[in-house]
């Protein structure tokens, strides 16, 4: 076991905290042109980029089920199911290999956000209404609004990674020695 | 094999709980919620006392920087009025705006000055008057005045309220409007004339109107900058009007009389300035002037009057050369 996967979950326990608070504080209050952010699903593709195996996808029930909590209408465990079978079907999950990309950790919140939102909230609505006047009436606006999100959030994620990398790589400049010369 | 048994059992298990989870009843599934939310709950109060903060540290910060904003703008307004002062000191030594007796000026004036002008249409008499005392008016309303066959009549008083009255009229050469003086002190005009007397129109009336010329006072003279309206107010101060905000004004300037045709050497003195505000945005001053003549103790005026020059009217036409 790697010496800093206690570490790294804890972390990601952390991340998920402070998802859960900005869900609540800020993304109501910043919404750009109508979008909103949805740091929850940011927490996900982050650890979706720096875990492996089993452990992605219980991250992926916990913070569906922090959504789920949030949401605060319809039944539990409705987005900790759609988190887990999406990341499942992550091709990330089946090839075992990490994402190492910035793009493709936020093509991952991009994809986790649309799929998981667009589900969730069509779900919800259907469990008021009759399933085919939902479908003619509320998929398109439901699916563009999450697109909406979805694209904001993984511009987002993308800069905070490319922020958080440039940041790694000037300070393991100023901590390497300097290299012998002859 | 195994690792791929492995690999889809998690998925499954949470897929089996989640499923479970869409079954729980109402009480339980609120209960989670709330949890979440109890848990959520201190770190939203340290993400709202950091918004107060942050909230706080802007205005601080505005508010900060509007005052030096405004400190910055005082500090201009005060070089911008130095310079108008240091301006109007030089334009004082221009040729069109010189003050008698300034040699620069004088030198400046060149052959303008040489050419002879010849007599004025009119000249100019000062006329003095006393004012007529209240015991003087009662007699004269009563008839108690013996004008020995004169036709000292009562409808020839001209009376005013809050007017003083003089004691010289239309048989003396004053007419309605002559500028009446104390000294080199403004005290106002005249308003009505009758045979023997006439009314004079304090320049703190309401109604008082003048060309007004302000000074600050300088070394040698006053240095003239702006001009502006003198306005009686009813008051026992007078109102400087249509001072531009651009001017430099400071309580304790003097007000001189202003116009082209003025027949003295010197203007006159209308009074000091006691009060000078320009109000945020205005295009004015408001500027409060105390009349330099003691209106209480005045006795007596001297009334400025115009005539045409006899010697104009003596000297030969162009035909007669």
């Amino acid at each position: 076991m790697n010496v800093f996967s206690p570490m790294r979950h804890l972390g990601l326990l952390a991340l998920a905290y402070v998802a859960v608070v900005a869900e609540t504080t800020l993304a109501p209050e910043w919404q750009p042109a109508g979008m909103s952010v949805r740091p929850l699903w940011i927490a996900l593709a982050i650890a979706v980029a720096v875990c492996e195996g089993g452990a992605v996808v219980v991250w992926a029930a916990v913070l569906g089920l922090l959504s789920d909590c949030l949401r605060g209408s319809g039944p539990l465990g409705l987005d900790l199911v759609l988190a887990v079978a999406v990341v499942t079907c992550l091709p990330s999950a089946w090839t075992r290999r990490r994402l190492r990309s910035a793009h493709q950790i936020a093509l991952v919140a991009l994809l986790l956000i649309v799929t998981i939102d667009s589900v969730s909230q069509q779900v919800r609505a259907g469990l008021d209404e009759s399933f085919s006047l939902l479908l003619t009436a509320s998929l398109p606006a439901i699916v563009i609004a999450s697109l909406g999100d979805a694209l904001l959030t993984s511009g987002l994620l993308l800069l905070v990674v490319w922020t958080w990398r440039a940041t790694l790589n000037s300070l393991g400049r100023l901590l390497l020695p300097t290299p012998l010369t002859s | 094999m195994a690792s791929a048994s492995a690999s889809w059992k998690p998925p499954a298990v949470f897929l089996l709980i989640g499923l479970g989870l869409t079954q729980l009843p109402l009480r339980p599934s609120e209960a989670i919620r709330n949890g979440v939310f109890d848990a959520a709950r201190p770190g939203q109060l340290l993400v709202v006392a950091l918004d107060d903060r942050i909230t706080t540290w802007r205005q601080q910060r505005s508010s900060t920087s509007d005052q030096d904003r405004r400190q910055e703008l005082e500090a201009t307004q005060l070089e911008v009025r130095r310079l108008r002062l240091a301006n109007a000191r030089l334009a004082q030594r221009t040729p069109g705006r010189s003050l008698p007796g300034d040699p620069l000026a004088d030198d400046l004036a060149g052959d303008a000055t040489t050419v002879p002008l010849g007599p004025p249409l009119f000249v100019t008499d000062l006329v003095g008057t006393r004012i007529l005392g209240r015991e003087t008016i009662e007699a004269w309303q009563a008839g108690r005045i013996l004008d020995r066959g004169a036709g000292l009549a009562i409808d020839n008083l001209v009376l005013e309220p809050g007017h003083p009255t003089l004691d010289r009229g239309r048989d003396s050469g004053l007419a309605r409007g002559q500028p009446a003086y104390s000294g080199r002190r403004v005290a106002g005009r005249i308003s009505r004339v009758g045979r023997w007397t006439a009314t004079l129109q304090l320049l703190t009336n309401r109604g008082f109107r003048g060309l007004a010329r302000l000074a600050h006072p300088g070394q040698d003279h006053p240095v003239f900058t702006s001009q502006g309206m003198l306005e009686g107010t009813g008051d026992s101060l007078c109102r400087l009007t249509l001072v531009r905000e651009t001017a430099a004004v400071k309580v304790g300037d003097l007000v001189y009389t202003a116009g082209r045709d003025s027949q003295f050497p010197w203007p006159m003195l209308y009074g000091t300035v006691v009060r000078a505000e320009l109000p945020m945005e205005a295009p004015h001053w408001e500027i409060l002037v105390r009349p330099a003549m003691d209106i209480v103790r005045l006795e007596r005026v001297e009334v400025l009057t115009r005539v045409l020059n006899p010697r104009r009217v003596k000297t030969p036409g162009v035909l007669s050369q």
